[in-house]
């Protein structure tokens, strides 16, 4: 891009302008996402769920399977959030917990809306019978309740974090293939998209060159709702008793092994629930700012 | 005097830059005023600011706008909502969209009579309005919904809404656009009748020169925000002295093979308004003096000419509103000349004689929920040759054009080309039928893709077919644009350059035959004639077939040696374009003729 199209126009002269005229200041999907403060906030609030991510069970003062002291102990200088039913280090724990959480989630997201926007791209773009039995297909899914589908295989095929993974992902594709599907339908019918395929290109290069690209607003939009979800999802695995074997540390596991000690060692429950409310949060936030700067025309209806 | 704007000037905010500046003129009771400009010109912005309406962050920042002794900037909007309608009345561009869909014709009148406090709920009203504007006042009639009256029917309804508490003014913003040629003949008439009668001074905005020229007795020329030339219609349209109307006059196709001359580059934006005159940078006869001095507004004399509408404007004509005013340092009679020649070339070897060589449809029929929208159509187009394909929307000419290209697949009907007959969807078709027979989408908004560059948009023939040496700079060149928009995005381009990316793109693939749907309509007069232009020049240099598909028998008149008139599906003449109008024609196409010739 040139210089000049990034120069600041002032907003009121770019509602007098018709769009016939003249360059729209032109700013990707991301850079007006940043733009706005609740993105921000959202990427303040989510460095530390980084470090967890990264450096997590290093950055732990104990080792958060070792017994370091009594159970549901207050806080105090040897623990900074006391200890947990079996006595072990709750900061430790919160620390070292989250960083599978957060992964299984993220994983877990990417394959789901992977495999949505695949689906719900073609569905689009092949249409016809196939697409509208295809979606409705998928429909069946998601008549089904999220954590009741989750619960079902995960159950009967054992706690696994690559059982999990696809189960969540299974459980989001119908979801995100819905919402592609209708940001691409307006696309498809868009006449460089004809132009495309009366120069003999195929349906899948269509598909990534001309309607992917245009649906990019939509999709980051729907990967930052899905992500929140996730989190919520499968920390809720864990406090149902669906998370990874104990001695691991899981946030969601931490909640329901504690909660009988509310009143007595409130941090045992409040560490793993503040850290699951920091990433939600930070998704939902991130995922809002891409949403309304989605709104706002960095998307592909202003620019047609 | 129903309207008097002294100075009149709209900024951005208080004090950005003008939309509208020191605009005046007064119109006289029974007069229509046309206001003629382009998009960007700020006519618009002119017909909200007369019924005190701003846009988004638009306000009045100076002048004074008077309608029957209302100061209308200066009051209050409550106060200004009961004027409207009594004192000045507005028709909206798209009747389709200014109608409440649910609501019946009866309701919106029954409404319209509520607001004026006409006794009785205005039942003798409403029927004696609908008859004035030609529709008819019975029961079942008003019992119609918006969807299902015809385009010309809502915009006699709205006619009839504005026209209905005989207001001093009536505004029409572009009331015919959306209006195919006979439709918008009849309109006319029904504006020109009812001025008359009601003695209603009228403000009609358009950028269409034969709109104006069909029934405002003074025409008012805009460009850039301000007034370039203000006159009687036959003094400022065929007596201009502003450059910039004489162009606009040799752009507008004049509906014979000849040439129509586009302007070169584009009017200013509103960031880009300089001192000076702000025609200077597209005018021939620009001075060094033209970039530095705003020209005043001056009274110039002229041949004396007699109204083409002979409408009784009393007390007006030697007024000070009949005096010919021209925004221009250096005014001077005259036409602008072609750049270079532009009549294009008529197919080589006449007649039918050898359609083997040329690009042929036989027979094409489309059925579309049990209904014919093309119906055993012929054509031919013979190499070089440029046939127009005429018809309004819904007379199944693009569906033909789409068929022919492969990107609809017709019911039955085999399309030829050199002697080959192809499949019937592109996909279909060999790489080199493609190739040769490229089509160019009537929206340049939609036709390019956002996401990409130029560079990448003129990259696709290339890869499609395999073209090592591919240029693209060349290929721009080609279309008169600049290579330095190669890495532009289509959104920084405006709608005529947009074309011509769209047109250097179908170009790359060195076609034999080019399909043009409609490629101008969605683009101003001078733009439309520099696009045309450029497509003749093509046509000669590469040895290029046009089929040129258009709502316009003028355009298509001025461009195609052949003309194919399609209404309902079906061809209803087709002749060469030499002698058309002497030969035997249908019904449809005579009405079309008469209504080419009424506007002149």
């Amino acid at each position: 891009m040139s210089g000049f199209s990034m120069a600041p126009v002032p907003a009121v002269t770019k509602l007098i302008e018709a769009p016939a005229a003249g360059p729209a200041p032109q700013r990707s999907l991301l850079g007006s996402a940043l733009r706005l403060r609740r993105t921000q906030v959202g990427i303040v609030l989510l460095i530390p769920l980084l470090v967890i991510v990264i450096a997590g069970p290093s950055l732990a003062p104990h080792n958060p399977d070792a017994f370091i002291g009594p159970a549901y102990a207050p806080p105090s200088a040897h623990a900074l959030l006391g200890t947990d039913n079996l006595g072990r280090d709750v900061l430790s724990r919160v620390l070292a917990g989250g960083r599978n959480t957060l992964i299984v989630s993220l994983l877990a997201t990417l394959l789901g809306v992977a495999v949505g926007t695949a689906l719900g791209l073609a569905a689009a773009l092949f249409g016809g019978a196939g697409g509208s039995i295809a979606m409705r297909l998928l429909d069946v899914i998601i008549a089904f309740p999220q954590l009741v589908l989750v619960l079902l295989f995960v159950s009967l095929l054992g706690s696994h974090d690559w059982l999990t993974i696809c189960v969540v992902a299974l459980v989001w594709a119908p979801q995100v293939a819905r919402v592609m599907r209708g940001a691409a339908l307006s696309v498809v019918e868009q006449d460089f998209v004809r132009y495309s395929r009366s120069l003999g290109t195929s349906r899948l290069q269509v598909l990534w060159r001309e309607v992917l690209p245009n649906v990019t607003g939509p999709l980051s939009v729907e990967f930052g709702i899905r992500l929140t979800y996730s989190i919520a999802l499968i920390a809720g695995l864990g406090f149902l008793g669906f998370g990874p074997p104990p001695p691991t540390p899981d946030w969601g596991t931490m909640i329901s092994e504690n909660q009988g000690a509310l009143a007595i060692q409130p941090w045992a429950v409040l560490g793993p629930v503040i850290g699951i409310a920091l990433a939600t949060l930070a998704t939902n936030l991130i995922a809002e700012g891409f949403a309304q700067a989605n709104a706002q025309g960095g998307g592909y209806a202003a620019a047609s | 005097m129903p309207l008097r704007v002294e100075n009149l000037t709209v900024r951005v905010g208080t004090t950005g830059p003008a939309i509208i500046e020191d605009v005046s003129l007064a119109v006289a009771p029974g007069e229509i005023l046309g206001v003629i400009g382009e998009s960007g010109s700020g006519k618009t912005t002119l017909a909200n600011a007369l019924l005190g309406y701003g846009r988004d962050g638009a306000a009045i920042t100076a002048g004074r706008v008077e309608v029957a002794g209302h100061d209308i900037a200066g009051t209050p909007p409550a106060k200004l909502a009961r004027l409207r309608g009594r004192v000045v009345a507005h028709v909206p561009a798209d009747p389709g969209a200014a109608m409440n869909p649910v609501m019946r014709v009866g309701a919106h009148l029954a409404e319209a009579a509520r607001l004026l406090g006409l006794p009785g709920r205005g039942r003798e009203q409403i029927g004696a309005t609908l008859t004035s504007v030609g529709l008819p006042a019975d029961r079942e009639f008003l019992r119609r919904y918006p969807h299902q009256l015809s385009g010309g029917q809502q915009q006699r309804v709205m006619l009839a809404l504005a026209f209905f508490g005989t207001p001093p003014l009536v505004v029409l913003d572009e009331p015919t656009s959306a209006l195919d040629a006979i439709t918008q003949q009849g309109v006319l008439a029904i504006v020109r009748e009812l001025c008359t009668q009601q003695r209603t001074a009228a403000v009609l905005i358009s950028h269409d020169l034969d709109v104006v020229t069909a029934v405002a007795d003074r025409a008012l020329v805009m460009y850039g925000g301000r007034v370039a030339e203000l006159g009687l219609t036959a003094q400022v349209l065929d007596h201009g002295l502003h450059p910039y109307t004489q162009a606009l006059r040799a752009a507008m196709p004049r509906g014979e093979r000849s040439d129509i001359v586009g302007i070169p580059g584009r009017p200013p934006r509103l960031s880009e308004r300089r001192p000076g005159c702000l025609f200077a940078d597209r005018c021939q006869y620009a001075e060094p003096d033209c970039h530095e001095q705003v020209p005043a507004l001056t009274a110039v004399t002229t041949p004396v000419v007699t109204p083409v509408v002979s409408t009784p404007v009393a007390g007006t004509t030697a007024g000070p509103a009949a005096e010919h005013l021209v925004a221009c340092l250096h005014p001077r009679p005259g036409t602008p000349v072609a750049t270079f020649s532009m009549v294009f070339e008529s197919g080589q070897g006449a007649g039918d004689g050898q359609p083997h060589e040329g690009l042929s449809a036989q027979s094409m029929c489309m059925r579309y929920h049990q209904r014919l929208v093309v119906n055993q159509v012929d054509l031919v187009l013979r190499p070089q040759g440029c046939v127009a394909l005429v018809g309004e929307s819904g007379s199944g000419k693009t569906t033909l054009s789409q068929m022919i290209a492969g990107l609809r697949v017709p019911t039955s009907g085999t399309v030829r080309l050199a002697g080959t007959t192809l499949a019937s969807t592109a996909h279909a078709r060999t790489a080199d039928q493609r190739r040769r027979l490229q089509y160019v989408f009537q929206n340049p908004y939609a036709s390019l893709n956002p996401r990409k560059t130029v560079r990448q948009i003129l990259a696709e023939p290339a890869r499609a077919f395999h073209f090592a040496d591919a240029d693209p700079a060349g290929a721009l060149d080609a279309v008169a644009l600049s290579a330095s928009v190669l890495d532009e995005r289509p959104s920084a381009l405006s709608g005529g350059e947009r074309q011509r990316v769209a047109i250097a793109r179908a170009l790359l693939c060195e076609p034999d035959f080019m399909v043009c749907d409609e490629i101008t309509s969605a683009l101003d007069v001078s733009v439309q004639a520099t696009v045309v232009e450029l497509l003749g020049r093509l046509q000669r240099e590469r040895v290029l077939g046009l089929l040129f598909v258009t709502h316009n028998l003028k355009l298509a008149f001025s461009i195609a040696d052949h003309v194919v008139v399609m209404r309902s599906g079906v061809v209803v003449d087709s002749a060469a374009t030499a002698g058309f109008d002497a030969g035997e024609r249908s019904d449809y196409t005579k009405e079309l003729l008469a209504s080419m010739t009424a506007e002149d």
